[in-house]
C-alpha cells in the first residue's frame, strides 16, 4: 500500500509506517513530520511532531494549526464520560485526496477513521476527524503543488544555466558571465521566497552551478601555474558548498561524508583509472607537468584529487543530489543533477565528452545513493583526472 | 576531464580584465541586497539576507585575489 492510499482509506497505522520509513531517508522533510503529526494517535506524540516541524520551519502555519488541534484533543481527553462515546464507530466516505473521486483499493467504501479515541460525543468525533482529514489534505496537496511548481521552475533554470554556459564557452564569455551572475542572484532571491524547505534546498543548491562559473572566471589566474588554478578556484567554492549545506541543515553524513564500508569504496575509487583512460581517448589533453617523475606528480595530483574529486563530489553528489533526490525522487533527482553536471562541461567542446560526463554523473550519483557515501566516487573522480592529466599523456602517445 | 572548471577558464584568461569586473559587480549587487534585506523584519528578507552569503563569501575571496594580483602587477 502506498502513502496516498493509506491516507485516503484511513489506514493511519500503515501511513505512519510508510512515513517513518520516509523519515529515515529524509530526516528533515517538513511534510513527512507534518503528516506524522496529523496521523498520530495521541496528542502528545502529535505535539512532538508539530514541534519538530516548527524547529525546521519556524512559523509553519499547518504545524501551528496542528498544535491548536492537539490542545483541543487533550481537552477532550480530559473530559468526563469518555468511555460512552468511545465505542461508537465513526464512518466517512473515503475519497481520493487528489482527485476527489471515491477511493479505490479499500475493502469497503464506508470506513472507520481511527481518531475517535477519547472524544466526548459523536459530533466531536466527526468534527475532529474532519479536521484531521483537512490537515492531511492540505499537507499532501501543498507538497504535490510545491513539487509540481518546483519542477517547472527547475526546468526553466536548467535551460537558463545551459544557455548561460553555452554563451560563456561558445560565443561571448563576458555576456555569459553576466548571465551566470544574474542567475545566481535570481536563484538566491527565488529560493528565499519559498516557504517550503524542499524548494529552498533545490534552488539554493542549484545556485552553486552559476557560482562555479562565476568564481572560476573572476579570479585572475594568468600568473599562476596551471594546476594551482584548481586550488584557487576550489577553495572559495568549498566555502560556498559548506555554507549551503549548513544553511540547509545537512549534516556531514547527509551529503555522503562518511567512511563506512571503506574497502568497497576503494574498489569503486579504482574505477577512476578506467574512466580516466576513456576520457583521455576522447579529449587527448596535454599533460599538466613536463616530466613523468614523482617530484612533479605528487602536488598536482593532490590538488586534482582534492579540488576536483572531493570538491565536485561534495557539490554535485553531496549537496545538490541530497536536495534534489529528497524533493524530486531518486530518478528525477539523479537525472537533473547529472544534466547540470554535464552542462558545466560544455566548455570542452566535445559531444562525446558531454555524453561521457553525463553517464559518469549518473553512475556516481547511483553509487552515492546506493552506498550513502561519496568516498568512493571522490576517489574515482580524482583518480580519473589524475590519470587523464598526469599519467596517460605520458603512457599513451 | 571530469572537471567543471578548466577549459572554459582557459579560454577566458585572455580577457581576464573584463570578466573580473563582472565578478566584482555581482559581488556589489549581492552586498547591496544583503544590506537592504537585513533592515527588513520579514521572514523572507531575513532568509535572503543570510543566503546571499553563499555568493558573497567566494566572491569576496575572488575580490581579494584580484586586488593582490593588481598590486603584484604594479610592484613588478
Amino acid at each position: 500500500m502506498d502513502l496516498q492510499l493509506a491516507l485516503t482509506v484511513g489506514r493511519m497505522d500503515e501511513a505512519r509506517r510508510i512515513l517513518m520509513k520516509r523519515l529515515r531517508r529524509s530526516p528533515d522533510d517538513v511534510n513527512t513530520w507534518l503528516l506524522l503529526g496529523w496521523t498520530s494517535n495521541t496528542p502528545e506524540i502529535a505535539r512532538h511532531y508539530f514541534d519538530k516541524v516548527l524547529q525546521l520551519n519556524p512559523g509553519n502555519a499547518l504545524a501551528l494549526d496542528g498544535l491548536t488541534y492537539c490542545n483541543d484533543w487533550s481537552l477532550n481527553l480530559s473530559n468526563e464520560n469518555i468511555g460512552s462515546a468511545k465505542s461508537t464507530p465513526v464512518t466517512l466516505q473515503a475519497t481520493d485526496i487528489y482527485s476527489g473521486e471515491p477511493a479505490v483499493g479499500a475493502s469497503a467504501t464506508m470506513i472507520p477513521i481511527h481518531v475517535q479515541i477519547g472524544l466526548k460525543t459523536e459530533t466531536d468525533q466527526v468534527s475532529i476527524t474532519r479536521t484531521v482529514k483537512v490537515g492531511v489534505d492540505k499537507i499532501v496537496q501543498s507538497a504535490a503543488y510545491d513539487r509540481k511548481v518546483s519542477l517547472r521552475i527547475l526546468l526553466v533554470y536548467l535551460t537558463l544555466i545551459t544557455l548561460a554556459e553555452a554563451l560563456t564557452t561558445l560565443f561571448n564569455p563576458v555576456m555569459g558571465l553576466v548571465a551566470h551572475g544574474l542567475l545566481l542572484v535570481a536563484l538566491l532571491i527565488h529560493g528565499s521566497m519559498f516557504a517550503e524547505q524542499a524548494g529552498q534546498k533545490m534552488l539554493f543548491s542549484l545556485a552553486l552551478a552559476p557560482l562555479i562559473r562565476l568564481v572560476s572566471l573572476s579570479i585572475p589566474l594568468q600568473d599562476y601555474v596551471f594546476y594551482f588554478w584548481y586550488l584557487l578556484i576550489g577553495a572559495p567554492l568549498f566555502l560556498s558548498a559548506f555554507l549551503v549545506a549548513r544553511y540547509m541543515g545537512f549534516r556531514p553524513h547527509d551529503i555522503g561524508l562518511r567512511l563506512s564500508g571503506w574497502p568497497g569504496q576503494i574498489l569503486i575509487g579504482l574505477m577512476g583509472i578506467g574512466l580516466g583512460y576513456i576520457e583521455y581517448l576522447i579529449l587527448r589533453p596535454a599533460p599538466l607537468i613536463k616530466t613523468f617523475i614523482i617530484e612533479q606528480i605528487w602536488l598536482p595530483g593532490l590538488i586534482l584529487i582534492v579540488f576536483t574529486g572531493l570538491l565536485e563530489e561534495v557539490i554535485f553528489r553531496g549537496v545538490m543530489q541530497k536536495a534534489f533526490v529528497d524533493s524530486l525522487g531518486q530518478f528525477r533527482g539523479l537525472l537533473f543533477v547529472s544534466i547540470v553536471f554535464a552542462v558545466l562541461h560544455l566548455g570542452y567542446h566535445s559531444v562525446f565528452d558531454l555524453i561521457f560526463v553525463f553517464g559518469v554523473g549518473l553512475l556516481f550519483g547511483f553509487i552515492t545513493l546506493r552506498f550513502r557515501s561519496i568516498l568512493g566516487v571522490t576517489m574515482a573522480h580524482g583518480l580519473t583526472n589524475f590519470c587523464l592529466y598526469l599519467v596517460f599523456p605520458f603512457l599513451i602517445r | 576531464m571530469i572537471s567543471t572548471v578548466t577549459t572554459s577558464t582557459v579560454s577566458t584568461v585572455a580577457i581576464a580584465g573584463s570578466v573580473t569586473i563582472i565578478g566584482i559587480l555581482i559581488l556589489l549587487l549581492l552586498l547591496v541586497q544583503k544590506e537592504l534585506t537585513s533592515a527588513s523584519d520579514s521572514e523572507r528578507a531575513a532568509r535572503l539576507s543570510k543566503m546571499v552569503n553563499i555568493g558573497i563569501a567566494p566572491l569576496l575571496i575572488a575580490f581579494v585575489l584580484i586586488v593582490v594580483s593588481k598590486i603584484a602587477s604594479v610592484i613588478k
